[in-house]
C-alpha cells in the first residue's frame, strides 16, 4: 500500500473521529446537570425568557433530534451563540483563533530549531560536559508544566529584568489591521517593521514558556535517536572512508535522525494546545485557549464544543501534516520498502 | 519432593528480586527518583503529624501573620491571609498523590483490558470498535479534553479525578493493543488456543503477563504527568475548591500577588516540580530495570 493511500485513508477515520468527537461532547455537555439557558440568564430573569430561550437553544427537544440540529447548523457554519460574548461562536473562533496559532507555530519553530540543534550538540559531544549541561536542562524542562515555567518567567523577565512586556500581544492597539490575523505577519506585510518588533516582544516569553517542555523531549530524543545511528554500519563505512566527525553527522546523520523528532511534532502540536491555555490564561493572551476557559468556566456551551472541535481539527491536520513530512524524510517510507514483513 | 519444589520457587523469586534491585539501584538518578517519591509519600501520610502548622490546611485566617517572607517561624513564609506555605504544601501532597492512584487506578485497568481484547481480536468487529473509540477521545489534546469534561462537572476532586481518567484509559489502550496484537501471533498463543484455552484465559493469563513490564513502567511516569494535569486544572480553577490546599490552586492564587509575595507561587510550582522530577527519575529506572531482564 503506497503512502498517499495510508495518508488518505488516516484522513477519513480522522473526519469520522471528530464526528464521534462533536457526539461525545455533545452527550455530555447535554447531560450535566442545571439548566444552561438559567445559567445563561440568569437567576432573576422572568421564567418566558427562560423557556423562550430553551426552545431557541433546542433544549426542550429529544437528544438525537437536537444533536442533528446542531451538527446541520454546524456543517452550514453556524455554531451558534455565544452566552458569554453574545456573538456567533464562530466569528469569536475567527478572532481568536489566529492569536493562539501565533503562539503555537512560533513554540513549535522554538521547539524544533533549539530542540533539535541542543540534541545535535548533545550527541557530538557525547558524555563532555556539553552532553551533561544539555541533559541536565533537557530534564529540567521535561518534569516542569508549561504553567510553572510561564509564572517562572514572568516573574524573572517581566518584573525583575523588565526586557519583555506583560501582557497582550502589542501595546498600541490601533496598528492591528487584520489582513491574516497573525500580528507578526500583517505587520510585516504592511512593511510596519515597529510594530511587528513590538508583536514579536509580546509573543516571545509566552512562545518560550510554551516551548520549554517539547524543546526538551525533542533535544533527548535527537540526541539518543543519533548516538543510536553513530554505531550503524554505514557510519563505520564513512569513518574508514576518511570522512571526518562533523561531515558525517551532518550530510549523513541528521535526516534519518530527526525522523522521530519529527513523528513526535504530532503529539507535541497537541501537547502545546492543551498548554496554551494555561500560558495564554497567565499572559492574558487574547487566544482561543483564553476564549475556550472561560467558556468552560462560564458552561458556555456552544463556544466550548466548538473550541474543542477546532482544537481537535487543527491537531488531525497537524498530523497529517506531520505524517507527509515524515514520509518525505524517510525515503523508507515513501518507496514502501520493508512494511509489511 | 512438593516442600522442595516450593522452595525453590521461592528461592528464584528472591534471586530475580535480588537481580532487579541490584540492576536499579546501580544508577543514582534512579536511586534518587525513589527516595524522591519516599519522601514525598511519607509527607502526604504523615503531613498532620510533620506539618509546622497543621491547622492552616483547613478555613485559617491570621492577618497578623500575612504576607510573610520566608525565613523564621514561616519556613517558606505565610500567603496572604496568613496560613503557612510550608505545611499547605504538604498537605496538598496528600490531594496529588490520591488523584495519581485513583486516576491510574481506573485508567489503568479499564485501558489495558480494552488494548488486551482489542489486540487479540484483532481485525475483527470488536477491535474495530474499541480502536475507533480510543482514536476518538485521542483525537483531542489530552488537557482539552480533561478540562473541557471538568467544566462540565462541579469543581471537586473527585470529579476532577473522574475528569482526568476519562481521557487517560486511551493511552493504556494504544500501549496494550500494539503489544497484544503482536504478542498475538506468537506460537505459545496459538498453542494455548489448540489446548482450548479461552480468550479470557488467553488474555489474562498468556498476554498480559507479557505486558507488565511497559505499562508498569508507563505507570509510574504516568503519576507524575497524572499529578501535572491535576495541577493545570486546579490552576484554572476546575479542581478542588478554596479553602483546601492544593499545588495548582496554589500557584494560581498566588500568581495575583506576584512579584511581591513571590514566596506563595515559587514554593508550590517547585513543589510540583520536584515530585514530577521524582516519579520521571523513578520511571527510568523501572524501565531500565525491566530492559535488563529481558536482555539476561
Amino acid at each position: 500500500m503506497s503512502s498517499w493511500t495510508f495518508i488518505l485513508r488516516r484522513m477519513a477515520w480522522s473526519v469520522f473521529a471528530l464526528f464521534g468527537l462533536s457526539l461525545v461532547i455533545f452527550i455530555l455537555s447535554r447531560v450535566i446537570p442545571g439548566d444552561p439557558a438559567r445559567m445563561a440568564l440568569g437567576p432573576s430573569a422572568p421564567e418566558a425568557a427562560v423557556t423562550e430561550l430553551r426552545r431557541q437553544m433546542r433544549l426542550d427537544q429529544p437528544l438525537p433530534a437536537q444533536y442533528a440540529g446542531w451538527l446541520w447548523a454546524a456543517l452550514h457554519g453556524d455554531l451558534g451563540l455565544s452566552l458569554v460574548t453574545m456573538r456567533p461562536v464562530l466569528t469569536d473562533i475567527q478572532d481568536f483563533l489566529p492569536a493562539t496559532m501565533e503562539l503555537v507555530a512560533l513554540a513549535a519553530l522554538i521547539e524544533l530549531a533549539v530542540g533539535i540543534s541542543l540534541g545535535v550538540l548533545s550527541a557530538m559531544y557525547s558524555r563532555r560536559w556539553v552532553d551533561n549541561a544539555i541533559r541536565l536542562l533537557a530534564y529540567l524542562g521535561i518534569v516542569n508544566p508549561a504553567f510553572v515555567f510561564a509564572v517562572m518567567f514572568m516573574l524573572v523577565f517581566v518584573y525583575l529584568w523588565p526586557i519583555f512586556p506583560a501582557v497582550g500581544r502589542v501595546t498600541v492597539d490601533g496598528s492591528l489591521v487584520r489582513t491574516t490575523g497573525l500580528a507578526t505577519v500583517d505587520a510585516l506585510l504592511r512593511g510596519d517593521l515597529v510594530t511587528f518588533w513590538d508583536a514579536l516582544r509580546h509573543l516571545v516569553l509566552p512562545a518560550t514558556a510554551l516551548a520549554m517542555n517539547g524543546t526538551a523531549q525533542l533535544a533527548r530524543i535527537t540526541r539518543s535517536s543519533m548516538v543510536d545511528n553513530l554505531g550503524r554500519d554505514y557510519v563505520a563505512m564513512a569513518t574508514a572512508q576518511g570522512l571526518d566527525r562533523r561531515t558525517i553527522m551532518f550530510k549523513y546523520l541528521l535526516r534519518p535522525s530527526v525522523i522521530p523528532s519529527v513523528s513526535l511534532m504530532g503529539l507535541q502540536f497537541a501537547a502545546l494546545f492543551g498548554n496554551a491555555f494555561l500560558v495564554e490564561l497567565i499572559f492574558n493572551w487574547p487566544g482561543l485557549s483564553r476564549y475556550g476557559v472561560t467558556a468552560m468556566l462560564h458552561k458556555d456551551l456552544n463556544a466550548m464544543t466548538a473550541v474543542v472541535l477546532t482544537v481537535g481539527l487543527v491537531f488531525v491536520l497537524a498530523n497529517i501534516v506531520t505524517d507527509i513530512v515524515v514520509a518525505l524524510l524517510d525515503p523508507r517510507i515513501r518507496l514502501g520498502a520493508g512494511a509489511e514483513t | 519432593m512438593a516442600g522442595g519444589a516450593g522452595g525453590m520457587n521461592a528461592n528464584r523469586h528472591r534471586e530475580r528480586l535480588g537481580k532487579a534491585w541490584y540492576k536499579f539501584s546501580g544508577s543514582p538518578l534512579s536511586v534518587g527518583g525513589l527516595v524522591i517519591v519516599a519522601v514525598v509519600v511519607a509527607l502526604a501520610v504523615l503531613a498532620p503529624l510533620v506539618a509546622p502548622y497543621p491547622k492552616h490546611a483547613g478555613a485559617f485566617v491570621d492577618f497578623a501573620n500575612s504576607s510573610q517572607p520566608p525565613g523564621g517561624a514561616h519556613l517558606l513564609g505565610t500567603d496572604n491571609v496568613g496560613r503557612d506555605i510550608l505545611s499547605r504544601i504538604f498537605f496538598s501532597l496528600r490531594s496529588a498523590l490520591l488523584m495519581g492512584i485513583v486516576v491510574l487506578s481506573i485508567a489503568v485497568p479499564v485501558g489495558s483490558s480494552l488494548g488486551l481484547v482489542a489486540g487479540y481480536f484483532r481485525g475483527t468487529l470488536v477491535d474495530a470498535i474499541i480502536t475507533r473509540i480510543t482514536d476518538v477521545f485521542l483525537a483531542v489534546p489530552p488537557l482539552v479534553l480533561a478540562l473541557a469534561i471538568a467544566s462540565l462537572l462541579a469543581p471537586t476532586l473527585t470529579n476532577a479525578m473522574l475528569a482526568i481518567s476519562v481521557m487517560w484509559w486511551p493511552w493504556y489502550t494504544r500501549l496494550v493493543y500494539g503489544m497484544a496484537s503482536s504478542l498475538s501471533k506468537e506460537y505459545f498463543v496459538r498453542s494455548a488456543e489448540l489446548t482450548g484455552g479461552t480468550w479470557m484465559h488467553i488474555t489474562v493469563r498468556e498476554l498480559l503477563p507479557n505486558c507488565v513490564s511497559p505499562i508498569l513502567t508507563k505507570m509510574t511516569l504516568d503519576m507524575g504527568i497524572v499529578i501535572m494535569v491535576g495541577a493545570s486544572l486546579g490552576f484554572v480553577g476546575l479542581g478542588e475548591q478554596a479553602p483546601a490546599p492544593a499545588l495548582g490552586n496554589m500557584v494560581s492564587d498566588g500568581a495575583k500577588y506576584m512579584p511581591e509575595l513571590w514566596w506563595m507561587t515559587v514554593f508550590p510550582a517547585l513543589a510540583i516540580m520536584i515530585i514530577v522530577l521524582g516519579f520521571n527519575l523513578l520511571g527510568d529506572g523501572v524501565r531500565d530495570m525491566f530492559a535488563v531482564e529481558d536482555k539476561g
